[in-house]
């Protein structure tokens, strides 16, 4: 009886935690498109749903989190679950704000020229992020290490993504210091997807001791 | 060095510096009482410590 009341928490917990990782997987989406086609409605929608629901679901699911500890008193892998979820959707947050973040920028840059060969890498370096998210969260949720090395191996690919675009807009600003304003603003996002790439991988390293009862680093 | 003998898994882990898993007789798991808790080694010794059966 009392381990079917916990089963259906730890259910409720994965529905919060598929639900919140698919609305940051959209919002990363929607500011990176925001930031290429200079949507401002887009732009302001990507912060709303930052605040008034990603933000909300944060805190539900870690209230979640510690109501099972305290009513249920897991253990074993079931307390690796839950003690890693408050970690997990900590983590899954920070990518939110990121992505908030990158469609804050968006107002700033509305009458720049576009840079298209550096705003094509930054499309690359989110699409990349979004597969890395969504990897390392089913991987976490259905305790599996299907894609922990495929989430190592995209993390790679972000970092040196980021690092071919920080010559060329040096480049840019050196050759027309009118391009200041695009040039950092761009720099910034690169770096936000840069972090959520960290975030991502954190999520798959938290995902190997969930599984295997040991810190495994990838 | 005492040995005692329990269903009440709070008890066991709180008082013990070991613990063994006893099913039907048989010993299926023992080991520090940190490594029963957090992390098992046998799928029953798991089942059993967090409810699945009793």
């Amino acid at each position: 009886m009392a381990r079917s009341k916990f089963d259906r928490e730890l259910k409720h917990l994965k529905t919060d935690l598929r639900l919140m990782s698919k609305l940051v997987q959209k919002n990363l989406g929607d500011a990176t498109d925001a930031l290429r086609r200079r949507d401002i409605k887009l732009s302001s929608e990507v912060i709303k749903k930052d605040n008034e629901e990603i933000d909300i679901l944060y805190r539900e699911v870690e209230e979640r989190c510690i109501l099972c500890i305290a009513l249920h008193q897991p253990v074993a892998g079931d307390l690796r679950f839950i003690s890693t979820a408050m970690s997990v959707v900590s983590n899954l947050e920070r990518i939110g704000d990121y992505a908030k973040d990158i469609a804050m920028i968006v107002p700033y840059i509305k009458r720049e020229p576009p840079l298209d060969d550096i705003e094509e890498t930054l499309r690359e370096m989110s699409d990349t992020c979004i597969l890395m998210t969504k990897h390392a969260m089913n991987s976490f949720i259905n305790k599996n290490k299907n894609y922990v090395e495929s989430v190592g191996v995209d993390e790679d690919k972000v970092d040196s993504l980021y690092g071919s675009i920080f010559p060329k807009l040096k480049e840019r600003m050196a050759a027309n210091p009118d391009n200041s304003s695009i040039v950092l603003n761009l720099l910034l996002a690169g770096r936000y997807f840069e972090r959520i790439g960290d975030h991502a991988l954190n999520i798959s390293k938290r995902t190997m001791f969930v599984v295997s009862g040991a810190w495994k680093y990838i | 060095m005492q040995v005692i003998v329990t269903h009440n898994m709070q008890q066991a882990a709180r008082v013990s510096d070991y613990t063994g898993f006893m099913y039907l007789g048989k010993l299926i798991e023992f080991g520090k009482t940190k490594q029963i808790f957090e992390n098992p080694h046998d799928k029953l010794t798991e089942n059993y410590i967090t409810g699945r059966f009793g």
